[in-house]
């Protein structure tokens, strides 16, 4: 009797065993899988308006930025039988909907344009103003596929251009202007998003979105400068230091520098190191109004100095005043453009949503013309930090 | 039911609660949650936690009033034999109901991440003998393999939403029940709501396998205590990062929110990819338990001693069910009506399932 048990048990288990051998079997490929050989991965993807002068208004030029694995291996494009060409293609059709440019594209090149590992979207700025970016996105906000960390830039310029730049440092073309693109890159005048952070700011109420502007000068690209994005559509641009203090506004984290004049020396120059930014932004009630109020702290190092001498005890206060006063100027300027424009790149309306909902409801079907008027007050106060290397000439 | 098999301990009944409770619908909730309560859909999903395990407690009070039977088997006796009856073929229906639809979740994951084009027959047809074979298994063996999966995906899923914090901002939790972005009146989205929370029956069934009775209700309440609390810090993170605006317009949110944290790091640099296969475990015990607990109800129902036989004969059934949901509207649909009957029975039935108990208790007492 116990042998039979067992004989059934071990046939129970010998069935199943079978049974998971051929699903492991079966399934361990991909259903419906393509060899990397038969995909093309773009990397980058480029909108600019079509080169013919009689271009439909509704057209634009679709460009696709297409790695040749072949010749990534060394240094400059040169190894693995490149011969010193670019380790990439760069192919363009022109379309009115982008999945129609896609299939376009797609008639030309041989293996499946896959857009999973798209890491660049770049939009001409003339594109973003007449056609506007929410059409251009549709079809990527939608594919499964793409990934939400993707950057996207709005270029000063021909967009193509910069996708048949060769990086002056190896690496591909991509991973440099996204690198560019990203925080790592330093220079604090580029406004640091990607496609993700872009779709929120796009979603809410009360904020609207900015991209980061890329322009060509002679035969490098450039960062510096960002588009602000009103309705879907580009309506303006903010130029370097101006991006530089909505990164500050906005707590993007970052540390720059700015040159001020020398509180005992009229007509020296000093340069200043920013770091450690934080800006705290609350609504409060002044004179029987509702104000914005943004208070911005800060620290900063003396690192450069344009005569003989270098930091002094003496003028600690006055620097320090004048290092938040350089600051608030800046921050100034950058809230007058916003409201300028009538954009409201700052979230005042997300902070009237959340905080005076009442208010909101009263504003909010005529929001850029309120927020051209609305009271936003800044306030500075950046600490010197005193590291002190070197106290003299 | 006599207590013959008495192997479950608490820890493992909380477990089974949390595992067929956390599957498809905590991937979609933040987008439901935010579709009805606007910014504070978050307060919302720790509200309607709670309510749950206020219900908990009523559950586990009356599990313990029968500790040797299952709801099936005491259902008639305080409900008269008619009513009983419908109640037992209700509650069995809102059980092997939740099957259909966990299929079709984990069809479209597969299709949209894992297998593009995969069709129905494979994905489905493999997951359900998959679930089946499992579901036949004693219940000692399913507790632990939902013991072990459950919490593999569950520590993956907090893993994805602390990671996920890199881009929370508090400001996306604001305003609180502002009048202009509550739409109660989106009925089917707010039953839909709470298609998450029924993981309650589980208790109701397992009863008599637990070792020690009297920590039912600790063990319910607990668990439900979990869900909540899981709920909610995934529906907060996921809203502090979308937005409530951009969470409404997401299907699968939370596969959005692993997709916007990456790690240069080999195989974190595809969090979602990460999160769908280990999600693909809470799927399995969400269906594993359901399937179980059809088959075991309906052998009790229809005196089967073995339950295996009644759970390969719905197969067929249960197939033919998920392939007619053919799509994400299909389905949504689906878990609404399952919500609805999970509503009634928690709601209505196990308040009155356990007011009965009580009066019968002190009138034979």
């Amino acid at each position: 009797m116990v042998r039979l048990v067992q004989t059934s048990s071990w046939r129970k288990k010998g069935l199943f065993g079978s049974l998971l051998l051929a699903l492991v079997l079966t399934t361990a490929g991909c259903w419906q899988g393509r060899e990397l050989n038969a995909r093309a991965f773009v990397t980058a993807v480029a909108f600019d308006r079509p080169t013919a002068e009689d271009a439909d208004p509704d057209e634009f030029l679709l460009s696709v930025q297409i790695p040749i694995p072949v010749k990534m291996g060394a240094e400059g494009g040169e190894g693995g039988g490149g011969g010193g060409e670019h380790p990439f293609v760069v192919f363009g059709t022109t379309a009115k909907m982008v999945r129609i440019g896609i299939r376009q594209l797609q008639r030309q090149i041989d293996r499946e344009l896959f857009f999973g590992h798209t890491q660049l979207i770049l939009i001409n700025a003339e594109v973003a103003k007449t056609i506007g970016v929410d059409r251009l996105l549709d079809y990527f906000k939608r594919d499964f596929r793409v990934q939400r960390m993707a950057k996207i830039a709005i270029i000063d310029g021909v967009a193509r251009e910069i996708l048949n730049l060769q990086p002056p440092i190896s690496q591909t073309p991509s991973a440099y202007l996204e690198n560019l693109l990203s925080p790592q890159s330093g220079s604090a005048l580029n406004y640091i998003t990607d496609f993700g952070r872009f779709l929120v700011e796009h979603s809410e109420d009360g904020t609207e979105p900015v991209l980061p502007r890329l322009s060509m000068d002679g035969k490098t690209v450039q960062t510096g400068g960002a588009a602000v994005i009103k309705g879907g559509k580009f309506t303006g641009w903010l130029n370097n230091f101006e991006t530089r203090s909505l990164n500050i506004l906005l707590n993007q984290k970052i540390s720059s520098n700015y040159v001020v004049t020398c509180p005992l020396h009229p007509g020296e120059s000093i340069v200043v190191g920013v770091d450690g930014l934080s800006a705290r932004h609350r609504l409060k009630e002044s004179h029987g109004r509702t104000v914005y109020q943004i208070s911005v702290r800060g620290k900063f190092e003396t690192v450069e100095f344009s005569e003989r001498h270098g930091p002094m005890d003496v003028f600690q206060d006055e620097l320090e005043k004048v290092v938040s006063a350089t600051v608030k100027a800046e921050l100034e300027q950058t809230i007058r453009r916003a409201q300028e424009l009538g954009a409201d790149i700052l979230g005042v309306g997300r902070h009237l949503q959340a905080f005076r909902p009442e208010l909101w409801r009263r504003m909010k079907d005529d929001w850029g013309r309120e927020f051209a008027a609305f009271p936003i007050e800044v306030e500075v106060r950046m600490e010197w930090a005193m590291t002190v290397r070197r106290f003299g000439g | 039911m006599k207590s013959t098999g008495r192997s479950l301990s608490a820890r493992q009944v909380t477990l089974m609660i949390l595992g067929y409770g956390i599957g498809g619908g905590i991937l979609t909730l933040p987008s439901s949650a935010a579709a009805i309560f606007g910014a504070s859909g978050w307060l919302a999903v720790f509200l309607i936690g709670l309510i749950y395990v206020g219900i908990a407690w009523v559950a586990g009070r009356l599990a313990e009033k029968f500790p040797e039977e299952t709801i099936i088997e005491y259902s008639p006796r305080l409900l008269g034999k008619v009513i009983g009856l419908l109640f037992n073929l209700a509650f069995i229906a809102h059980l092997f109901l939740v099957l259909p639809v966990n299929i079709r979740i984990l069809q479209e994951l597969a299709n949209i991440s894992l297998l593009p084009g995969a069709p129905t027959w494979f994905v489905s047809g493999t997951y359900l003998l998959a679930l089946a074979y499992g579901a036949s298994r004693e219940v000692d063996q399913i507790a632990q393999v939902n013991e072990l999966l459950i919490e593999i995906a569950i520590f993956v899923g907090l893993f994805v939403a602390l990671a996920a914090l890199q881009h929370f901002e508090p400001i996306h939790l604001l305003p609180v029940f502002s009048k202009d972005q509550l739409h109660l009146d989106q009925l089917e989205q707010l039953l839909g709501l709470t298609f998450a929370f029924g993981s309650l029956p589980v208790v109701n069934m397992v009863i008599p396998y637990i070792r020690n009775p009297h920590q039912t209700t600790e063990a319910t309440v607990k668990a439900s205590f979990f869900i909540a609390l899981i709920y909610t810090f995934f529906t907060v993170i996921t809203m502090g990062v979308f937005g409530y605006k951009e969470a409404i317009d997401l299907s699968w949110v939370a596969l959005e929110l692993a997709k916007s944290v990456n790690f240069r790091a080999v195989i974190l640099q595809r969090l979602d990819l990460v999160l769908i296969v280990s999600w693909i475990s809470a799927l399995y015990t969400t269906g594993l338990i359901s399937f179980f607990l059809v088959g075991l109800a309906l052998a009790q129902l229809v005196r089967v001693r073995n339950k295996a036989y009644i759970i390969w004969a719905l197969v067929p059934f249960t197939y033919y069910l998920s392939a007619s949901l053919k799509n994400y509207f299909i389905w949504t649909k689906w878990s609404v009506y399952v919500a609805l009957l999970a509503l009634v029975m928690n709601f209505f039935f196990y308040p009155l399932l356990y007011l009965l108990s009580l009066w019968k208790g002190k009138r034979h007492g």
